[in-house]
């Protein structure tokens, strides 16, 4: 698996995620990953393309085991009819989308995944506030129906302000300098990769982002016997998040294989004691 | 042998002196036997009891109740420790006194503990002697013991208690009575499905109150995990509501759902791999007291007291 795409084949429905990607490898690697876990799904994918991009997104995704889904490779020019240019209606793209979303189900698909290079939004000429409008009413569509969506912003298309503020706009992100590299963090929880079998939490984990950490600590501990957890800088995390650590900690502790926990915060260190996994984890203050 | 099973006696006296002269015996009874014999009384309770004791008392814990897990779950999981402790076979004997020098919503959480012991510890090998000084304290904490208790000792034995109440409804009862409604100093935070502005909004509020930084981080997770069961098992509209009641920090977590079932809901940790119970759990262990109050939907109360005592 090409290392700077990683994460995304974890994304399933309900996630809105946003990829700032620096490199065609990166950006087909991401888009590659996520339609074939939409396809597996039996989902409708539909990637919409940049203009001039479509041979290569129909040579590269068409060839993909399409499964019990259905892949449709969409031309950026039905992106950009769809925004209407000037008279962009952010509400009229809502209940678009909603529609698309209930003929996939009608046609018999498990939901609709879609993957879209963001690159028309500086074609049509649309201004910060409505792309943000726009990201923010996705969300929602995303969260109220089976649906997922990557949205892939080139760096060598949107200006720095651009990136942070879109990029923030989605309960899930990744990019340099909007995230660490390696994988998809949400807006309040940043996981960093540590060296190998370590990760790096900091900001705060509760019910919003705990199928972000779940699934970093899976794919962190698969075929590993030791996992390292850096939580010097963790603010915050809630009982479903140390459940999630509780739940690797064991499958690490059946193989022999050990979690460790590095300088809690008190409370943090507290809650171990508490939730009786103090005989399950390890926690060390410093190296 | 009878098989092992909780007496849970309540004993009331008059002062340090009676305590000890009607107390030692069953002590030395019991640590003949062999038995565990933990003590958790006043300060003046436990020196006359070992004063009387003399050597017999080598044996035996005796620990001031203000200092030795002074909060009700605590207690509660301190016993159980013990009892996990015990060699095979062994029975203990304990002494407890509840501390009712908090404010009233901790006395309440006393008086749960009381009557929660009757379930949580009704398989142990245990006689647990609950004291209740009758020198001092005020006929409605006497009238609780005389709920939450099967029998009482009188004397030398112990008799059927005539006003025990079954806990389930007597925890209900206790819920539902709960402590007084705020007034008109009241502060509501309100939730729409943004944890971390939530908890930010909770934080500022109780900090502003008075509340120490490390007491406020505890609270809000309290708070952080009764919001999480209102979302993942409530309905809406869910929000807080804020204000001090007796020394106390007082957060009310409501939402339209149809609210905790289990009268008994964190008192004991979830097993192991247990899919749920988590968070109540971990939210009783850290408040002063936590109840879940009565009338309609769901409102689950968390206290907090502004001065660590």
């Amino acid at each position: 698996m090409d290392r700077a795409s990683e994460g995304a084949g974890g994304l399933g429905q309900g996630d809105h995620a946003c990829l700032v990607c620096e490199t065609e490898a990166e950006r087909w690697g991401a888009v590659e990953e996520f339609a074939r876990a939409g396809l597996e799904r039996g989902e409708r994918l539909l990637y919409v393309a940049r203009a001039g991009d479509e041979g290569e997104a129909e040579r590269r995704l068409l060839a993909l085991d399409s499964a019990g889904g259905e892949l449709i490779v969409a031309p950026a020019a039905l992106a950009m009819a769809y925004a209407g240019g000037a008279r962009f209606d952010p509400a009229e793209r809502d209940a678009a989308w909603r529609e698309q979303v209930r003929a996939a189900v009608g046609d018999g698909f498990t939901g609709l995944s879609v993957a879209a290079d963001m690159a028309w939004f500086n074609e049509a000429g649309l201004e910060l506030g409505q792309i943000l409008d726009y990201e923010h009413r996705c969300t929602g569509v995303i969260e109220e129906m089976p649906a997922a969506a990557l949205c892939l912003y080139d760096r060598n298309c949107f200006d720095d302000r651009t990136l942070a503020r879109a990029g923030h706009a989605h309960p899930l992100c990744r990019g340099r300098g909007i995230a660490p590299s390696g994988m998809f963090v949400s807006r309040t929880m940043q996981i960093a990769a540590a060296g190998p079998g370590a990760l790096r939490l900091s900001g705060e984990v509760d019910i919003s982002n705990v199928p972000s950490l779940s699934s970093a600590l899976r794919s962190t501990a698969l075929g590993r016997a030791a996992v390292l957890l850096d939580l010097a800088a963790l603010e915050f995390i809630d009982v479903a998040g140390m459940r999630a650590i509780q739940r690797t900690a064991q499958g690490l502790a059946a193989g022999g294989g050990e979690l460790m926990v590095l300088s809690p915060r008190p409370l943090v260190a507290r809650m171990i004691t508490m939730m009786g996994m103090d005989g399950l984890v390890r926690t060390e203050q410093s190296i | 042998m009878a098989a092992a099973k909780l007496a849970h006696q309540a004993f009331l006296y008059d002062g340090a002196e009676q305590f000890a002269e009607a107390m030692a015996p069953l002590v030395r009874a019991g640590t003949e036997r062999g038995d565990k014999v933990l003590v958790a009384a006043k300060r003046a309770s436990t020196e006359a009891l070992r004063e009387e004791l003399g050597s017999d008392g080598a044996t035996v814990e005796l620990h001031d109740t203000l200092e030795w897990h002074p909060r009700p779950v605590h207690r509660l999981m301190a016993v159980q420790r013990t009892l996990a402790e015990l060699p095979r076979d062994g029975r203990l004997l304990a002494l407890g006194e509840p501390v009712w020098t908090g404010s009233a919503a901790t006395r309440r959480e006393w008086a749960r503990y009381e009557s929660t012991i009757n379930v949580a510890l009704a398989d142990a090998p245990l006689r647990f002697i609950c004291l209740y000084d009758r020198s001092e304290l005020p006929e409605s904490i006497l009238d609780h013991g005389r709920g939450t208790h099967p029998e009482v000792v009188e004397g030398s034995v112990a008799c059927p208690c005539a006003t025990f109440e079954s806990p389930a409804e007597f925890v209900r009862e206790l819920d539902a009575g709960g402590g007084a409604t705020p007034g008109r100093d009241h502060y509501d935070i309100p939730f729409s499905g943004d944890h971390h502005g939530f908890r930010g909004m909770l934080a500022s509020l109780a900090l502003e109150c008075g509340m120490s930084a490390d007491r406020a981080e505890e609270l809000v997770l309290a708070a952080n995990e009764v919001v999480t069961n209102s979302v993942l098992h409530g309905a809406p509209p869910i929000a807080a509501r804020c204000w001090v009641a007796d020394g106390d920090f007082v957060c009310e977590v409501s939402d339209g759902g149809p609210g905790v079932a289990d009268p008994f809901a964190g008192w004991t940790l979830p097993a192991p791999g247990a899919p749920g119970g988590w968070g109540l759990a971990v939210a009783r262990r850290i408040c002063d007291a936590l109840e879940v109050a009565g009338g309609g939907g769901s409102r689950v109360r968390l206290y907090a007291a502004l001065r660590s005592t």
